[in-house]
């Protein structure tokens, strides 16, 4: 069974011309795919419908099978919460955190820990501190107020991870940081994704990502250009 | 508790504002709240200084001064009542007991009253923490919140005189005995036999015989006025008997207080005694007029302190939706990682609430302590003695305010948690 698989996918706004219009796109398993081309409305909407974030007007988005265009609000958040990770530029942690809560953070706020208000599971914490370890970080109780990006990517990283989503959506996660440090996350970003077996689909121009991806999405005006898994859109 | 973790550090974080926001509830809150318990004391107070007459009788005038007056012994100018209407009420079968009251000068800010011996005592009911009740002109006891006690001579000097308008007497007295604490401006009186207002050239061996003063002044009538009631009428024409000497002057005399036999007496004394020559008022009724007083001033302050927590209302909840505005880089990243609208709603109406419950706590603490200083003030200048407290009364103001808060706290919360994640930031 394929991972991803979207068919007939249209948004559209103010009934113009469709922001975003894909035919048919399929993606197996633990695979990668990058989507490349300018960072503009039709690609960050595309992001957002897969992952659950936007409906599209029209088409099938289907994860695993599930079809998450058609689910409501509430349940797409959940799925979301079971099933996706992500890691963009902008890592949003908290300030005044530590860099174990900020990895905590989302999954703590769950219903399952009293929406945060209860104490979490011993587990999940224990993974946090081992995840903020293997993301390369020393100290899992200090304050990210004064990490460097690199390391707040990291954070973000391990933040991602944390709960072992099987799809991971990643929007040009090494594009603002210095070669040596872009190197380092998209290696790691790599092996993790390949470590806990996950899809990985990365909005990036990161040469070297775009390397290891077994298929490539190049998305020009909302529109897919080429691609052997791809049908152009009409 | 990760929440509680996160809620502290951004409370932390927004400290200034946190603190701005607990300080503006605080003093609404508080406002509110000292505004009510001052005026709950006030009239508990001033009902309890009322117990201890049913009715007071003065010559005509204001009824406010001889309120003021009786109640809380103010330095309010009381004209003398006519000797003849001090005479009946004394002799006035509706009455349990008269006292005439005789208001003096002033010895270092305390008024000095003339009165009987069992009115100082209230029929017996004040014991003495030291000493024994008066006994003769040149006596005097005084009240629990005295600074001068038994044994010590109390000498008004030319400052005291210069100062009020009271009735001139003795220039001297001797502290006999110290009576407990009532609560009452009584408590800071210096009480002397009525006497010592009629003898005041020198203290002399005392005799009754010093209180004859010549002719009986013109008598009045009392005149029917209907089923039953009579009234203090005009003056009659002097009569033959009015040749006749007086053993007691009862000059000086401004005002009268009556316990009534029953009610329907009070208010039969009241009624006899309201006329052109005399004023009579039942100090509980007053004290309900001073309550309707109050009440229409809180309320009008009331309009006031809560339209000052509308305005805190409308800070809060735009502080908040500013400060979410900076937060939502954050709050659209946990809606993406599966974060569920509800915990969202929970996190932000949680941590405004806490602000809220912080400013009404410590709004809680300020109104009393503000309605303890009011009271202490009050009590500095009146002696009345208000009971400050916060009771069970209290409960739906404060409930009302908790409840209020959370409303308050729901609007940012809602809008958070309704806005869509991609309308928000960059995931």
């Amino acid at each position: 069974m394929q991972a991803l698989e979207l068919a007939e996918v249209t948004v559209s706004r103010d009934r113009g011309t469709p922001e975003l219009s894909i035919a048919r796109l399929e993606l197996g398993c633990g695979e990668t795919m990058a989507v490349t081309g300018r960072a503009d409305f039709a690609r960050r909407t595309f992001h957002n419908v897969l992952a659950g974030l936007e409906t599209p007007t029209s088409g099938r988005v289907a994860w695993n099978g599930v079809d998450i265009a058609a689910l409501t609000a509430s349940r797409r958040d959940l799925w979301r919460a079971r099933h996706v990770g992500f890691l963009s530029r902008e890592t949003n942690l908290f300030p005044g955190l530590s860099i174990v809560d900020n990895v905590l953070l989302p999954a703590g706020l769950s219903h399952r820990s009293g929406f945060g208000f209860w104490s979490g599971s011993a587990d999940l914490r224990n993974r946090a501190i081992a995840l903020v370890e293997r993301v390369g970080l020393a100290e899992p109780g200090r304050l990210v107020d004064g990490l460097t990006r690199e390391e707040r990517r990291r954070v973000a990283l391990a933040r991602m991870l944390l709960r072992r989503p099987g799809i991971l959506v990643v929007d040009d996660p090494t594009g603002d940081l210095g070669p040596y440090a872009a190197e380092a996350i998209g290696n790691l970003l790599l092996t993790l994704a390949r470590e806990d077996g996950a899809t990985l689909v990365a909005f990036t121009d990161d040469e070297r990502l775009i390397s290891h991806a077994q298929c490539v999405v190049p998305l020009r005006a909302g529109r897919v250009l080429s691609d052997g898994l791809v049908e152009m859109a009409s | 508790m990760i929440a509680v973790r996160l809620i502290a550090a951004d409370l932390r974080r927004m400290w200034l504002a946190t603190i701005v926001l607990v300080l503006l509830i605080a003093m609404v809150t508080a406002l509110v709240l000292a505004l009510r318990i001052g005026e709950r004391a006030l009239v508990q107070a001033a009902g309890r200084a009322a117990e201890r007459f049913d009715v007071v009788v003065g010559a005509p005038g204001s009824e406010v001064d001889l309120t003021l007056s009786s109640l809380l012994l103010r330095r309010e100018p009381l004209v003398a009542m006519h000797p003849q209407v001090v005479e009946q009420l004394l002799a006035d079968k509706r009455a349990i007991s008269a006292a005439p009251l005789i208001f003096g000068e002033r010895f270092r800010g305390m008024p000095i009253i003339g009165t009987t011996a069992a009115f100082a005592t209230d029929g017996g009911r004040i014991k003495f923490a030291a000493g024994r009740i008066f006994m003769a002109p040149g006596e005097a006891i005084v009240g629990a919140r005295s600074p001068v006690g038994p044994n010590e001579l109390v000498t008004l000097s030319p400052d005291d005189r210069r100062r009020g308008p009271g009735v001139r007497g003795l220039n001297s007295y001797t502290i006999v005995g110290r009576l407990n604490w009532t609560g009452t401006p009584w408590d800071r009186a210096v009480l002397v036999p009525l006497e010592s207002f009629w003898q005041r050239e020198e203290v002399v061996p005392w005799s009754a015989d010093d209180d004859i003063i010549g002719a009986a002044p013109p008598r009045l009538v009392m005149t029917r006025v209907g089923e039953g009631t009579t009234r203090v009428g005009a003056l009659a024409p002097p009569t033959p008997s009015s040749t006749q000497p007086w053993m007691r002057p009862l000059r000086h005399v401004g005002a009268v207080a009556l316990r009534a036999r029953s009610p329907a007496d009070a208010q039969s004394l009241k009624d006899s005694y309201s006329s052109d020559v005399a004023m009579a008022i039942i100090p509980r009724e007053e004290i309900e007029a001073l309550r309707g007083t109050f009440a229409n001033l809180q309320a009008a302050l009331n309009v006031i302190a809560f339209g000052g927590l509308g305005i805190v209302a409308v800070a809060v909840v735009l502080i908040a939706i500013s400060h979410l505005g900076h937060r939502r880089g954050q709050i659209a990243a946990y809606r993406a990682l599966g974060v569920t609208r509800a915990s969202i709603f929970g996190l932000v109406w949680t941590q405004l609430f806490t602000i809220v419950a912080f400013g009404l706590v410590l709004g809680v603490v300020l109104g009393y302590v503000a309605a303890l200083l009011l009271g202490d003030f009050f009590t500095l200048s009146t002696a009345l003695v208000l009971p400050i407290g916060v009771n069970a009364s209290d409960l739906p103001l404060l409930a009302a305010l908790a409840l209020g808060g959370a409303v308050l706290a729901a609007i940012p919360a809602w809008i958070a948690a309704r806005r869509p994640i991609v309308a928000i930031a960059r995931v």
